[in-house]
Formats: C-alpha cells, structure tokens, sequence
C-alpha cells in the first residue's frame, strides 16, 4: 500500500499487525478485546491471546446466602463491566462440579479463590475459561482451616498467596497464617498481624488498622521490620473512637505503597453511608534501619484505587475506561454496593450496578 | 547542532508531488524528520513518498496547533515565573477539544493518518488515533465494528463458531 495515490481508499483489514495490536492493546474491555478478535482473520492475528489489554475489574454478583466470607458461584454468573455498562452472564454448569466457598479477597487476575473449611483445602477457579487448580491441604494442625485466602495480581510468580484461620481475622491479634510456597507446593506457617497485605521488591508488608506494618522476607519469612501505624491510627486509638476507623489497607500504587485509612459511618436509621473520609499515606521505606514512616498525601495522580472486603489494588486510568482517575472505589462492607470516593473533592457517590450484592473480580484469559 | 534563532523554512513533499512549507519546529515534531534534520542540518527539502497531500496537511495541522500550544504555555510560564495551575488546566482542556474535533473523521481518512503519524513518528498523533479507533471498536459486534471499518469477514463458518464457543458470554448481543 506505500505511496498510495490520493483517492485510493485504506483497508482496515491491512493494517500493519503492530498497529492493530496498538489498537488492542487500548481496549479496556476484555469482552471487547475478544470481539475484535472474532471481525476478521488479520485482526484476530493481530490481537494474541498472550498478550490481552490490561483489564479493569469487573463486578462479580454475589449470591444472597452469606455464610460470613464464603459465597456460593450461581450456575448462570454474572458480571457487570463498569467500563462498558454491560451485564455478561457466564454460564458454570459444565465448568466447576462445586461452585461453593469461593472466597472475596483475592485480586488473582482471572481467578476467584475457593476455600473447603473442611478440608482445609485451597483452589482456584478460572470462570471465563473453565480453567482451575487445587493447592495442597494447608498441614499446619492449628490452621487447618483456611478462612480467608489472600492472593496478589500475579500469586504464583510472587509467591504470595496467603491464608488466614477464622480466629485471627476475627481477634485482631498477633496469630498465625499460612503462605503457599509454589516451589516446594507446601505451606508454609507465619506469625503477625494480618488483615491486609501486600507484597513488594520481595517482601510481604502485612498489617490490621491501628497496628504496625510487619516487613517479611518473602523467602525467608524473617520479620525484618515493623512500622509503626499512621498518627491519625495512634488518634482514634488513643481517644477511645477506635471503631470508627474500619480498615488499613495496604495497596501497592505506582511502585510505591500506601496505607489506605478508611473511616466509615453510617446513618443509625437505615444504614446507609453517612461519611465516608479516607486518609491517604505513602511509605518512605528505609531498608538498612527502622526509620521507615508513613507520609500523607492527597493527591494519587492517574491512579485509580480499588478496595474490596480484604485487599486494595491500584490500576493506572485510560481514556475512556470508564472509571475516573484520582478516585477510589470501595465496595461498602455493610451492603456490599459499589461506591466511588472523589478524593481532591471529597465526594461519594454510588456506582451505577445492576447488582443487589458484588465485590470485584478481575478478568483474564 | 547549532540553532538559528530565525526560523529556518522546512519543505514537505507529499507522494501526489505537493509541497509545503513549514517551519523547522512544525517540522520537528514528526521524530522522522527531526532524526533527518539531526543527520544533515541543511537539509532543507524532504520527500514523503508515502504521504499523500490532503492527509499531510491534516499531519501539519496537528503539529502546528501543539507547537503553538506549547509555545503559548512555555510563554506565561516564563511571564509570570511560574505556570498557574488552573490556566495550564483550561489550556489542556482547549487542546483536548481541538484533538476531539479534529478526530471527527472518517475511518478511511483515520487508517491514513495512523499509517501516517506511524511513519512520520509523531507519538502525540499516532496514540491520538489509535484510541480513537479503540473508541469506535468500544460496545460494538463483531459484525457491528466489520460494518463501521468496512471489513470482509472473511472467516470460515466453522471458524467463527469455534470461536464463539470459546467464550460464548462475549457474543449474546444481540447483533
């Protein structure tokens, strides 16, 4: 097609495979990506299936039978893309025999945790491609029953998928949880607080709101650190309103980390939120000495922050995403509905969802 | 290399044999001149063979808005010290406009000027158009976006129900 006259007209169908795979790879739909595959045989080579646009997440609905963190997958399951205003409804009949204990928490690109209390089992469940895995049982007599499953984006590579017995969730204490080591397919016993976690240059920082931040060795599981907690934690403890803070997540945002503050209040009446004000922090992490603290700020640029029932994520905004930048949307513990946070200001409001019950989910082929 | 002060005169040529003149800063914002300009800086007349002239001038145009623009903001920088935030904020947000409304082609004109900002690198353009086709592929059917681009489908039946199958949930749109 070089030096094509004027009048000549351009064949979409023949434009240069690195091109069409720009144009892919701006799509922040995963459902659009896959359409775009199916137009035409140039463009479905163009957009490998290796190489899938970066996704946003998806709201996944939740069953109405909540038996406290564990739900039940429906055989007709649906997901709402906030990016596209679309329900997708993915049918599970011929895909997973047991649909029960999937577990909110993780951020597992593609997967969704399921936890067997029983058992003390631990798998993972694609359900876009059918796709799934069984870790062992978790060994450890005093863990034997995995209660929360913590995955990062990425667990298997960063090692860093995690379970939590029932009783440290629910005490606040220092107790213990249980990592899985893909090396040896074992896991792998620890001590220290946890409720959120994160896992950063080769080391895990676990923490529960108004504790410190523990700084483990990802491979050798040596506590290296412990940071103290924001002022505004020490506050809220110290004045005895210590309730009123709700979480402390910890969310890797832009290769730095930040501590998430979340105070949440709601209306005695009805139950809806009243307030909702987050206080921001970032780590200025010392490796060599213990003078690592935490610095506010109100500013997270192009970021955008998502927070679930257990652990934040952060994603960097696109054009026309259909989430804004410099937001944060939380999923509210009470009714389990969407919400988005403007921070510079300082606004709520409810995300637009066909849902009555949701949490996040990450899609991924 | 040393930098006149006047402003040097650049010409362009399109493949339908059209010249233009533009500046050397115009010029520079396509990343292939300005790497031609740096091998030989007398260059002062550049072939485009693979450029025709209505799509070139449309090229210039864009690169002679965001050549002013950043001149205008580099000036009341300079001017008042510093640039005050809500001005560079209204400035942006004119550019952002002038982009969309210079989007407002059609698709045909739309795959020369991908073809066009990628040849001549002008990364500004080239993400400018590439998202605006991501835009027109954003919602649409398989059949709807063949039907926007004016593609042949030109795969089997067998093919595209292999497909469909894989992940059926994507194509219960109604068409």
């Amino acid at each position: 097609m070089s030096g094509g006259g004027g009048g000549e007209e351009r064949n979409w169908s023949e434009l240069p495979s690195e091109l069409l795979h720009l144009i892919a790879k701006k799509l922040p739909d995963l459902v659009d990506f896959i359409r775009l595959r199916a137009v035409c045989s140039t463009w479905r080579f163009s957009a490998p299936l290796s190489d899938t646009p970066h996704q946003l997440p998806w709201l996944l609905e939740l069953s109405d039978t909540k038996f406290s963190t564990l739900y039940t997958l429906r055989e007709r399951q649906r997901f709402y893309s906030v990016s596209s205003h679309e329900t997708l409804t993915i049918s599970l009949t011929n895909k997973k025999p047991e649909l029960h204990n999937f577990v909110s928490g993780g951020v597992y690109s593609g997967y969704l945790p399921f936890s067997d209390y029983w058992k003390g089992t631990v798998s993972f469940f694609n359900p876009l491609t059918g796709d799934s895995f069984y870790l062992p049982p978790v060994s450890h007599r005093r863990l034997l029953s995995p209660w929360m499953v913590w995955t990062g984006t990425d667990p298997i590579r960063t090692r860093s998928i995690i379970v939590v017995d029932r009783d440290l969730q629910i005490r606040n204490e220092i107790g213990e949880w249980a990592l899985y080591d893909p090396r040896s397919n074992k896991w792998v016993e620890n001590e220290g607080y946890f409720y959120h976690c994160c896992y950063w240059h080769e080391m895990f920082f676990s923490t529960h709101v108004h504790k410190p931040t523990q700084v483990f060795d990802a491979h050798s599981r040596e506590l290296l650190h412990e940071i103290p907690p924001p002022d505004i934690e020490n506050y809220y403890k110290d004045n005895n309103i210590a309730s009123e803070l709700r979480q402390s997540y910890l969310v890797v945002s832009s290769g730095v980390i930040l501590r998430v503050v979340w105070r949440l209040e709601y209306c005695r009446d009805d139950k809806t939120i009243e307030e909702s004000v987050f206080y921001i922090y970032r780590l200025d992490f010392e490796r060599v000495n213990d003078s690592s603290c935490w610095v506010q700020i109100d500013d997270i640029g192009n970021q955008i922050l998502f927070l679930g029932e257990m652990n934040g994520f952060s994603m960097t905004a696109r054009p026309n995403c259909g989430f804004s930048k410099g937001c944060i949307y939380f999923i509210d513990p009470y009714t389990n509905k969407p919400y988005m946070h403007d921070i510079s200001a300082g606004t709520v409001e409810m995300v637009p969802c066909p849902f009555e019950r949701c949490t996040w989910f990450l899609p991924g082929l | 290399m040393a930098r006149s002060s006047t402003e040097n005169m650049i010409t362009l040529m399109s493949s339908d044999g059209e010249e233009f003149m533009v500046t050397e800063k115009v010029a520079r914002e396509c990343t292939t001149i300005r790497n031609m300009l740096e091998d030989d800086c007398v260059i002062t007349n550049i072939p485009l063979p693979n450029v025709t002239s209505d799509i070139l001038s449309m090229v210039i145009e864009y690169c002679m808005e965001h050549v002013a623009a950043a001149e205008k903001a580099a000036a009341e920088t300079a001017e008042k010290g510093s640039s005050s935030a809500p001005a560079a904020a209204k400035a942006n947000k004119d550019l952002e406009e002038w982009d969309k409304a210079f989007m407002n082609v059609d698709v045909y004109t739309l795959c020369d000027l991908i073809l066009a900002a990628n040849y001549l690198n002008v990364s500004g353009l080239l993400d400018l158009t590439i998202q605006t086709a991501a835009n027109l592929i954003k919602g649409k059917s398989p059949e709807q976006i063949r039907k926007t681009f004016h593609i042949q489908n030109d795969l089997s039946l067998e093919e595209e129900e292999k497909i469909r199958s894989q992940t059926p949930w994507a194509f219960e749109k109604s068409e």
